[in-house]
Order: C-alpha cells, then sequence, then structure tokens
C-alpha cells in the first residue's frame, strides 16, 4: 500500500492556527476537511474520539512542531458534520462517525456486490461483507462495523435488503 | 469583426460597450474590480473574436494568449496564496502546458502583464533584487506592502518585531502594513511561534510546486 500524501498545507506552520480572515479560513477549512477525509480513507478509520483527536497524526505535524489546538479541531469536525461526512454519535459530541463516503453511496456498493457476486435473496454475515477474503478488493472491506449496519439500514428503508438478528451475531439477506 | 465602442474608466470601474455585426450581441458589461477577470472571461468565451483583444491591448495574439493564461492562473490559485505569485512559478505553470518547442521567458509574462493594464486587469510585476513577482489583489498595494512581500519572499516568514528592526520602521507602522496583508489573505497567521508570525503561501515551496 502506497504512503499516504500529506498535502502541501500539513507542512505549512500557520495552517495549524485557525485563520482570523474568513475568506482565508474558508479555504483552510476546505483543506482541512479533505485533508481528514483523504487521512481516514487511507487508514480505514470509522471514529474519531474528540478527547484522543489532539493526540492523531492527522492533527499534528511534530516535525515542524505544530498542532491543531483543541477548539480548532472542534471547529474542523463541526465543518465536516455541516457537509454530511460526521456524525456525532451523542449530543456531547465527544464521539463521531466520519464518512468519507455518504451512508447512501456505502449501501449503493455494497447491494452492488451483493448483486455481482449472484448473493441475492441469500443471507451474508456482517463480518463476510467487511472483513470477509471475498470482498478484500472492495472499498467496503474494513469498513467500520457501525457505519456498516448505518449503510445496510438505508438499503432496508429502500426495501433491498433485511437485517436480522442471530443472538450474538448479525446477518442481512439482500432483496 | 467586433469593436470596442467607448471604454469608460471610473477609478476601479469599467465600462466596456462591445459592438459586434449582429445588433442582438451588442452588449455592455460593467467590471467593477476584482470581478474585472472573471468577467472578462466570460466576455471572451461567449461572444468574442480575439481580434478584439488584439485591437484593444494593442499586442498580437501572442502575448494576448500568455495574458490570458496568466490571469487564469492567478484566479485558479488565488484562494490559496491570496493572489501572489513568483514569476519562477507562473513561469514554470505555464510551460509545464506548453510544448517543448514552444516554451516562453520570463520577460514574455512580464510583457504580457503589463500589456494586460490596459483592461484594467488589477494586476502588477513586482521586481525584487533577485526575482519578481505579480499580484493580482485588488485595491492598490503601498509602498509599504511591497516592502514586505519582498522580504518575505527572502526570508520565508515574518515577524513584527524582526520586519521592524529589519527595515527600521516603527513596530507601528510594520504591524499595520502586515495587518492589511493579512485583511487581503496574503499572508497567514501563525500563533504556535513565539512571537506570533506570518507566512506567505506565495513565497512557501510545499504550495508554489503543489499541484
Amino acid at each position: 500500500m502506497t504512503e499516504f500524501e500529506w498535502p502541501w498545507q500539513y507542512s505549512f506552520p500557520p495552517f495549524f492556527t485557525l485563520q482570523p480572515n474568513a475568506d482565508v479560513r474558508k479555504t483552510q477549512l476546505d483543506a482541512w476537511c479533505s485533508l481528514v477525509l483523504g487521512w481516514a480513507r487511507k487508514n480505514n478509520v470509522g471514529q474519531i474520539d474528540v478527547t484522543g483527536a489532539t493526540s492523531m497524526v492527522v492533527f499534528r505535524n511534530d516535525s515542524i512542531s505544530r498542532a491543531l489546538p483543541a477548539d480548532g479541531i472542534r471547529v474542523v469536525l463541526d465543518e465536516l458534520a455541516k457537509r454530511g461526512n460526521l456524525e456525532w454519535t451523542d449530543k456531547t459530541k465527544r464521539r463521531g462517525y466520519i464518512f468519507w463516503r455518504s451512508v447512501r453511496e456505502w449501501g449503493q456498493q455494497i447491494y452492488q456486490w451483493a448483486q455481482d457476486t449472484s448473493r441475492m435473496n441469500t443471507v451474508c454475515t456482517l463480518f463476510e461483507i467487511n472483513q470477509g477474503d471475498e470482498t478484500a478488493g472492495q472499498e467496503f472491506h474494513g469498513l467500520d462495523g457501525d457505519i456498516l449496519i448505518k449503510a445496510l439500514r438505508a438499503l432496508e428503508v429502500a426495501g433491498k435488503a433485511e437485517l436480522m438478528d442471530f443472538g450474538d451475531n448479525q446477518g442481512v439477506k439482500f432483496l | 469583426m467586433s469593436r470596442v465602442t467607448a471604454v469608460g474608466d471610473c477609478r476601479r470601474k469599467y465600462l466596456l460597450v462591445l459592438t459586434v455585426p449582429s445588433p442582438s450581441f451588442t452588449m455592455a458589461v460593467v467590471l467593477e474590480c476584482p470581478c474585472v477577470i472573471l468577467c472578462f472571461f466570460q466576455t471572451r468565451k461567449e461572444c468574442l473574436v480575439s481580434g478584439f483583444w488584439c485591437e484593444m491591448l494593442g499586442v498580437g495574439d501572442f502575448y494576448y494568449e500568455v495574458g490570458v493564461q496568466v490571469v487564469e492562473l492567478c484566479v485558479a490559485t488565488s484562494h490559496r496564496n491570496g493572489g501572489v505569485l513568483s514569476l519562477d512559478e507562473v513561469q514554470r505553470r505555464l510551460n509545464a502546458r506548453r510544448r517543448h518547442d514552444n516554451q516562453i521567458t520570463s520577460d514574455d509574462i512580464v510583457r504580457a502583464v503589463k500589456k494586460l493594464r490596459v483592461l484594467g486587469s488589477g494586476m502588477e510585476v513586482i521586481a525584487t533584487g533577485s526575482s519578481q513577482f505579480i499580484y493580482s489583489i485588488p485595491g492598490e498595494l503601498s509602498m509599504d506592502h511591497t516592502t514586505l512581500l519582498q522580504l518575505a519572499e527572502s526570508k520565508g516568514s515574518l515577524t513584527v518585531a524582526g520586519t521592524a528592526t529589519n527595515l527600521g520602521w516603527t513596530e507601528e507602522r510594520t504591524n499595520r502594513a502586515i495587518q492589511h496583508l493579512l485583511q487581503v489573505g496574503v499572508t497567514w497567521r501563525d500563533d504556535q511561534s513565539s512571537p506570533p508570525s506570518y507566512w506567505f503561501p506565495a513565497f512557501f515551496y510545499q504550495c508554489a510546486t503543489a499541484e
């Protein structure tokens, strides 16, 4: 797997200070959002914990001794939430799911895969979908379990899948 | 063939009335800086033959073409550099799009930018000791701002105190000039250095070479 390619802003010291000029700040937040999403995608990060975020490598660059302060991280995450790329798990906004693809897009991809591999009307376990050998080449391979369920629920609402519980295991039937 | 029938210039407002053979094509465009550049493109795309620009600028097709490319580049990169581009960067980026046997020199670029002034494009070429840069910032830059840009190009980042010492200015004067550059988006503030420092994307190597 190739290394994640950091954008130029990541080595630009003032990138880690929220900019006072509104236009510049907008540019800055755009860059932050695409950095966080690109990084999450590359590293298969599905959830972000705000308290732990200050130590995440994406928010700090030790080689130039700069780190985005906690209030800056909050602003970036709020911006991601506004754009639909992040969903808080609780009201206190301490944890959030991060979507570099929307839940719907994930659902569509999984459904497409099920169609392509003749899995209609059969039951797959969730493990099979995000961990199984057969999905190794798929983008949703390694997808966070909670996000996977959200994606399948979206399919369920659209009448394309049915989630089922087998006690400690969950499965899905594609329709 | 299109023809300019009126070009009014009331400070930063430019009125161009373009007349072409078909009456339905007569249009008036009021251009106001800084949108002058964008409007300029719309009109070019929609209805104009290059002859019009040649006539207006008094240049041949070559400088017209280079000038338009410089403006395009300024517009495309201004969100990250605030409208300041080093001449080297402009030359490198433009040549990257051109054929090997059709490369341009920095002199061509300077000439093209100077010709564009007729349009009130708001672009200027500033020469420093060692190199040159182009700025396309709305509003005039004073001597102080230009001096700061020149210093920033050689140093990469500035602090108020350091700059004041360096230029023999008072801190108040230095601060005022820096705050202006901050306001127009040419410089970014870094609070994690002590004292705070000001950085210029245009002179930051990784930015100037980023795709």
